[in-house]
C-alpha cells in the first residue's frame, strides 16, 4: 500500500498530511463517509442497470 | 449519539464587500470551477427548468471565484444565489463528493455555500432578492415562540401525551400549526404500536430559513430544543419532518455539538415496529402508488429503504417504484428552506413536472414522507388539475391500521 494512503475502519483514505496546502480536509464523521460510499455504490449499480447491455468477461487465460 | 457530520470551518469567515476573500474559500470554489464535468447541472431541478448554468453549483462556485478576483461584486449575487432549492443533488452527484469525497475527506458542499452567501448578503445590508418574504415566515414562527401563551401543542389536545420521556416526538411548527394531521396520525400509530413517548410543550422554531438569514438565531433555537429535549429525559427523539431530521443530524451537531440523544426518523421507527410485528393492519388499502423521495431524506440523509419497506408491507398497496438515484434529480419544488417563497412560479413548475412523472407511471397516489412535500403537491395539484393524489405515508398507514 502506498505510504500516502491510510487504512481506517476498513476504508482507504489519503494520508491527511497530503491535504494541508492546496485543498484542506473538512471535518467529517464516519456517518458522512459511509453515506458517500453507499451513494457511490448505489449510483454505480444504477449506471449498470440503466446503461450496461452486457458484462464483458476478461479474455481467456487472463488471471 | 450524533456527531458532527461535515463542515468546512472557513465558511464561518464572512464575505464582506471591499475585503479580501478567505484563501481557503477561494481554493474551495476553484476545485468546483476546475471540474468542468458539470454533472451538477443534470441533476439540478432548477437547471432543468431554465437551463441557466449560473443557477447551478458550478455557477455559484464560479461566481464567488470571479468576485474574489475583483471582477464583479457580492451584490451581483443577490438574485443568482436565490436559485437553489438546497436539495443536495449537485453536491452528492459531483465527482468531488461521489467518487473521492470519502477518500480525500473533501467534498462539494453547495448547500452550505448557498446558505453562507445568503447570510453574508443579509449581514452586508444588501439582502438577497425575496428576503422580505422569507423574513416574514421567520418572524411569524419567532412570534409564536416569543409568545409563551401560544399553545403549539393544540394538535395533541385530546391525545393525553406526557411532556417528558425517554422517547420524545419532535413536532416542528409546520406540523404543529399547519399539517396537523401528520403529528396526530404519528401519535396514534405509535400509541397503537405500544410506544411510550412525550412531546415538548414549547419547542423553538427549527426553520431552514434561519440558516439562510440568521445563523445566530438558528443556533440559539437549536440550543433551546436540545436543552429542552435533554431536560425532558430524551434518549431517543423521533422526528416527523425530514427537514428537521437533516437539521438535527447535520446542522445542530455542526453548531451546538454532539447531540445528547439519538435522532430517529419516523419511517425508520416504523420499520423497526414492523420488524417487531407491532404494526397491526386491519384492512386493505387497494391502491396503485409510487413513492416520492424527499430531498432531505434521500440526497442529504441517505434514508431511502424504510419508507419503501413500510409501504410494501401495507396490504393491498401496489408500489410502482422509481429508484432513489433516479430521484436525485427530482424535487417537489418546495426546496429545503426559502425557495418556494422566493420563486413560487418555478417552484410550481418543478412540482407539476414531478406529478406528471408520477402520472406517467399510471399510479393513483404519490406517497410522500415529508409534510412540506405534501403541502407543495397539494397546492400544485389544485392549480394544475393533476389526477395524482398526494398522500402522506402516515395517512395510508393509519387507514390500513384502522386509525383514521
Amino acid at each position: 500500500m502506498s505510504e500516502k494512503v491510510i487504512f481506517r475502519d476498513g476504508k482507504y483514505e489519503i494520508d491527511p498530511a497530503m491535504m494541508t496546502e492546496v485543498v484542506r480536509q473538512q471535518r467529517m464523521n464516519e456517518a458522512e463517509r459511509d453515506r458517500i460510499i453507499e451513494s457511490r455504490l448505489r449510483y454505480l449499480d444504477w449506471m449498470h442497470v440503466h446503461f450496461a447491455k452486457r458484462v464483458t468477461p476478461p479474455p481467456e487465460g487472463a488471471e | 449519539m450524533t456527531e458532527q457530520l461535515s463542515h468546512k470551518t472557513f465558511y464561518g469567515e464572512a464575505i464582506e464587500p471591499g475585503k479580501p476573500f478567505s484563501p481557503a474559500l477561494v481554493r474551495d470554489c476553484y476545485s468546483v470551477f476546475a471540474c468542468r464535468h458539470k454533472f451538477c447541472r443534470e441533476v439540478c431541478p432548477v437547471y432543468q427548468q431554465g437551463r441557466n448554468e449560473a443557477n447551478t453549483a458550478y455557477g455559484f462556485h464560479t461566481a464567488i471565484l470571479v468576485i474574489s478576483k475583483g471582477i464583479g461584486e457580492l451584490a451581483d449575487m443577490r438574485g443568482t444565489i436565490t436559485n437553489c432549492l438546497e436539495c443536495g443533488a449537485c453536491e452528492l452527484r459531483c465527482p468531488n463528493t461521489l467518487y473521492g469525497g470519502d477518500f480525500y475527506r473533501a467534498t462539494t458542499t453547495n448547500i452550505d455555500l448557498v446558505r453562507k452567501v445568503r447570510r453574508d448578503l443579509v449581514a452586508a445590508g444588501i439582502p438577497f432578492e425575496g428576503y422580505e418574504e422569507v423574513k416574514s415566515v421567520v418572524d411569524t414562527d419567532v412570534g409564536y415562540f416569543d409568545d409563551a401563551s401560544e399553545d403549539i401543542t393544540r394538535w395533541a389536545a385530546d391525545l393525553d401525551l406526557p411532556r417528558s420521556g425517554e422517547t420524545m416526538l419532535f413536532v416542528d411548527y409546520f406540523d404543529a400549526l399547519q399539517t396537523t394531521e401528520v403529528p396526530r396520525l404519528a401519535a396514534k400509530i405509535l400509541q397503537a404500536a405500544g410506544v411510550s413517548f412525550g412531546i415538548l410543550d414549547h419547542p423553538a422554531p427549527s426553520l431552514g430559513e434561519l440558516l439562510d438569514t440568521d445563523l445566530e438565531a438558528f443556533i440559539r433555537y437549536a440550543r433551546h430544543n436540545v436543552d429542552e429535549l435533554k431536560k425532558a429525559g430524551a434518549k431517543r427523539v423521533i422526528v416527523l419532518n425530514p427537514h428537521d431530521y437533516s437539521y438535527l443530524t447535520r446542522d445542530y451537531p455542526a453548531h451546538v455539538g454532539e447531540l445528547p440523544f439519538e435522532a430517529v426518523f419516523i419511517t425508520d421507527e416504523l420499520e423497526r415496529l414492523l420488524d417487531e410485528g407491532k404494526l397491526n393492519f386491519q384492512r386493505e388499502e387497494k391502491s396503485r402508488v409510487s413513492y416520492h423521495d424527499p430531498c432531505t431524506l434521500n440526497k442529504i440523509c441517505g434514508i431511502t429503504d424504510s419508507p419503501r419497506k413500510v409501504l410494501a408491507a401495507i396490504p393491498g398497496v401496489e408500489l410502482v417504484d422509481v429508484d432513489p438515484v433516479t430521484q436525485w434529480s427530482y424535487c417537489c419544488g418546495n426546496g429545503n428552506a426559502s425557495y418556494r417563497q422566493i420563486h413560487p412560479e418555478t417552484s410550481y413548475r418543478i412540482g407539476a413536472n414531478r406529478l406528471r412523472q408520477a402520472a406517467d407511471l399510471g399510479v393513483e397516489q404519490l406517497i410522500v414522507a415529508c409534510p412540506r412535500c405534501k403541502d407543495q403537491f397539494t397546492d400544485v395539484k389544485a392549480r394544475s388539475g393533476s389526477p395524482i393524489e398526494p398522500t402522506h405515508i402516515l395517512e395510508l398507514l393509519a387507514r390500513a391500521m384502522g386509525l383514521d
